[in-house]
């Protein structure tokens, strides 16, 4: 029998092939992760994208404590500061203080101009500060640039499965 | 109060000299026989020669000691006893030599040495007046001796004396030359019987003119005749002697006051013969004392009338000698009852220290103290006051009384305190509204970026597949919330201004290379011409001062003209300031607006032509005022603006 791979069968052969990428957002306003959720669905790569309202919430499917026993370890955070409970601050001081957890690349993605902030979670390494664009168009960019760098052209390292 | 002790005291150690000299000068104007004679037998050479002058010196000396220790009067019955026993001490001058005319002249010229030197040691007429009667006392006293002599030595030597026409002469003489008035009249009808010289003057009648068709009434005022009838004339015949102030008048009606005394003289059969008189004119004397009340009532009027509060303590006690009437109204309490008391009689014990204290400085530091604030309590409640006090100094620069000035300061000071109380709330109301403009634009940001971004999913999503109104409400919700965004952003930018930064040295010149670098874009587009050169150095917050200058360019570029677009920027330092102008040649403003324009989110265009917020003119403005400076501008529709604001210099 021939062998016709037609394009449609390439595509579902590198989503066989290539996992979806696990991105866990830790938002706490449901209309930015509508938003977030939207982009990302129109995005060009294959993506599960989780989402967490507070910072306990995130170090508990972080950490698969609970009803996240199953949970899968993400390949990126996106996290908000300002969050109830534990804020951002917290949740990053600990996943970077965390052994298991300090590899995973965390993206502070906030409203906050404060040099404070940026300065703070720059020194609890932090991989990138992006500030929340007021404009769809910028903010549609925004999450093409970190789909780009961070899931196309940075080589992650591997998880332990 | 100082007295004649004190003075003569200063005659001696101070002025002797002086004092001695005038002595002698008026000696010689009085023209005294007996001192003629001195000089005629030779005793003295001249009266004015060093060697007289040290001996009138000495004798001045001894006289103005005895006037000091009360020894006076004893001393002068010595002499007198002496002349009248016939031991004169001085060689060739015998007992007829001297006459009582010589004595009261002699008296007349130590009086009037007296008197002249008073006013350099003594302004306080009180004290002046009080010293003049006790010289005047000591004076009669004096005389009255050489009077009762003179009668005395007269009924001794009646004989002799009426048969010595050379004395006779020589009287007529000391008479005429005194500078005294001297007359005679008939004690039954009261006709004169002789005025000398200056009498005549005094009285108007001629040198040659008969005297004795006159009578005593015709050469005094009217208002004088009462006390002739009933005081002067019945005294001296009592008393031999009335002395007191009269007065004289002329031909024409001008009065001379003068210092009379009116002796009676009876004879052997103690039968009333004729008065005599010798009157000083005290015309000058009265003058003074007039110029010097006039003075006094003028400074009283001056003290009385001024609305601060002046009042007076005695520097030994502490007492009340002067209030004024602003005094007596600040306090409620009136000049009887402060006069006498001090402090403690009207305030309470801690303000009455406190007075007590600042008084006590003035005295022992001898200088002004100034309390620019303190409270007192009055009769109306507590007033505040700033009072100066001030020392009055004694002759010999003691404090002899202290002298205080205070003005209420107490609407003063509340209206102060109200306006810092005020100047603290609005400031801290401001700083609360720039927080406010500050939180509430940052916290609109959230939702607006939630509406923003939800309207343009929207716009991308379903554009062309609702109707046709849907996709025109789509357009509508996306223009207001980018409008908004403007807004909310200029918002923020205008509450940043007054966020406090250190200040530095800016070069103007470099601020504006990176302007036009980061306007590159609309520069070009626009083909505006930028010029500036020599521009100064200001001290001052870079960021706000870059962002001034970038909204002024901003500003000259959106509203430029067709033809050849310029922008003009100059500089320089002008009293204490820089001023600088942003000029262009651009549509302009009318001068109506051009207050307006630099009102928050105020626009003269309409939003279609010339977009934006209405902000960037009113954050210039605060940043100006930022740097202590103003901002306005100078403008003509169709010709341009031109845009100055001014710095503040730090030296």
């Amino acid at each position: 029998m021939e062998r016709v791979i037609t394009f449609k069968q390439l595509i579902m052969n590198s989503y066989k092939t290539t996992a979806p990428i696990n991105i866990l957002l830790v938002e706490d306003n449901p209309a930015d992760i509508r938003l977030t959720q939207e982009v990302f669905k129109e995005g060009r790569i294959r993506n599960t994208l989780n989402v967490a309202m507070d910072g306990e919430e995130a170090l508990l499917y972080l950490r698969k404590l609970g009803k996240y026993a199953d949970a899968e370890t993400p390949d990126l955070v996106l996290l908000d500061l300002n969050l109830p409970k534990k804020d951002g601050r917290t949740v990053l001081a600990e996943i970077k203080a965390d052994q298991n957890l300090k590899f995973i690349p965390v993206i502070i993605l906030t409203t906050s101009a404060a040099e404070q902030d940026i300065l703070n979670t720059y020194a609890h390494h932090a991989n990138c500060y992006i500030m929340k664009p007021v404009d769809l168009a910028q903010f549609i960019n925004v999450v093409r640039s970190i789909e780009e760098f961070w899931l196309t052209i940075v080589k992650l390292p591997k998880k332990e499965e | 109060m100082k007295n004649l002790k004190e003075y003569t005291k200063y005659l001696r150690e101070n002025r002797l000299r002086d004092f001695s000299v005038y002595y002698i000068d008026e000696v010689k104007r009085l023209e005294i026989p007996l001192v003629n004679l001195i000089i005629k037998k030779g005793i003295i050479k001249s009266l004015t020669d060093e060697s007289s002058i040290t001996m009138t010196m000495e004798s001045m000396g001894r006289f103005l000691v005895s006037l000091e220790d009360g020894t006076m009067i004893e001393n002068t019955r010595k002499s007198l006893k002496l002349w009248e026993e016939g031991k004169i001490p001085m060689p060739g001058i015998g007992k007829n030599d001297i006459l009582p005319s010589d004595l009261i002249l002699i008296y007349a010229a130590q009086k009037k040495a007296v008197f002249h030197f008073l006013p350099d040691f003594s302004n306080d007429s009180r004290e002046s007046i009080s010293i003049i009667q006790a010289i005047e006392e000591f004076f009669t006293n004096a005389e009255n001796e050489a009077v009762q002599m003179l009668f005395k030595i007269q009924k001794e030597t009646e004989l002799q004396l009426s048969e010595s026409d050379s004395i006779k002469q020589r009287l007529l003489a000391i008479a005429e030359a005194s500078s005294d008035f001297i007359g005679f009249a008939d004690a039954k009808d009261q006709h004169i019987m002789y005025i000398n010289q200056l009498g005549r003057k005094m009285t108007g009648i001629g040198k040659d003119e008969d005297v004795t068709k006159y009578k005593i009434a015709d050469v005094h005022p009217e208002w004088t005749n009462k006390m002739f009838r009933n005081e002067i004339i019945p005294v001296a015949i009592k008393n031999g002697l009335w002395e007191g102030e009269c007065a004289f008048i002329d031909r024409k009606g001008r009065e001379t006051p003068v210092s009379m005394i009116l002796m009676a003289h009876k004879n052997a059969e103690g039968e009333l013969e004729y008065f005599s008189t010798i009157s000083r004119d005290i015309r000058e004397q009265k003058f003074a004392e007039q110029e010097l009340k006039s003075v006094n009532s003028f400074l009283d009027s001056v003290l009385e009338n001024i609305p601060n509060m002046v009042f007076v303590k005695d520097a030994y006690d502490l007492r009340f000698v002067r209030f004024n009437k602003a005094g007596e109204k600040l306090l409620g309490h009136s000049k009887k009852e402060l006069l006498g008391k001090n402090d403690y009689d009207f305030f309470p014990k801690e303000q009455a220290d406190f007075f007590t204290e600042k008084d006590n400085a003035v005295l022992n530091q001898n200088d002004i103290v100034d309390v620019p604030e303190e409270p007192i309590e009055t009769k109306n409640g507590q007033r505040w006051l700033h009072t100066k006090k001030i020392p009055i100094l004694s002759p010999a620069g003691r404090p002899r009384y202290l002298l205080g000035i205070s003005e209420d300061i107490t609407d003063i000071r509340r209206a102060k305190l109200d306006l810092e109380q005020k100047t603290k709330e609005l400031e801290r109301s401001n700083s609360e509204l720039e927080q406010f403009a500050y939180v509430a634009s940052h916290d609109l940001q959230e939702p607006l970026r939630t509406i923003s971004s939800y309207v343009q999913l929207l716009a991308s999503r379903y554009k062309d597949k609702l109707d046709k109104d849907a996709n025109e409400f789509i357009e509508f919700a996306i223009d207001g919330s980018k409008r908004m965004r403007l807004l909310i952003n200029s918002l923020l930018e205008y509450s940043r201004v007054n966020r406090i930064k250190p200040f530095e040295w800016i070069e103007i010149t470099d601020v504006l290379k990176e302007i036009q670098v980061d306007m590159k874009e609309q520069i070009k587009e626009a083909g505006v011409n930028i010029k500036h050169n020599g521009l100064p150095k200001i001290y001052g917050d870079t960021v706000l001062i870059g962002q001034l200058f970038q909204n002024l360019i901003g500003n000259a570029i959106k509203f430029r003209s067709d033809n050849n677009p310029e922008i003009k920027i100059s500089g320089k330092r002008k009293n204490g300031e820089y001023i600088f102008s942003v000029e262009d040649n651009g549509i302009g403003i009318n001068k109506e607006y051009s207050e307006k324009i630099f009102i928050i989110f105020q626009r003269l265009n309409s939003r279609e032509k010339y977009p934006g917020t209405g902000i960037g003119l009113s954050i210039c403005k605060k940043i100006v005022e930022r740097h202590g400076g103003k901002i306005w501008v100078e403008s003509e529709p169709g010709k341009g603006s031109k845009f100055y604001f001014t710095i503040k210099a730090t030296t």
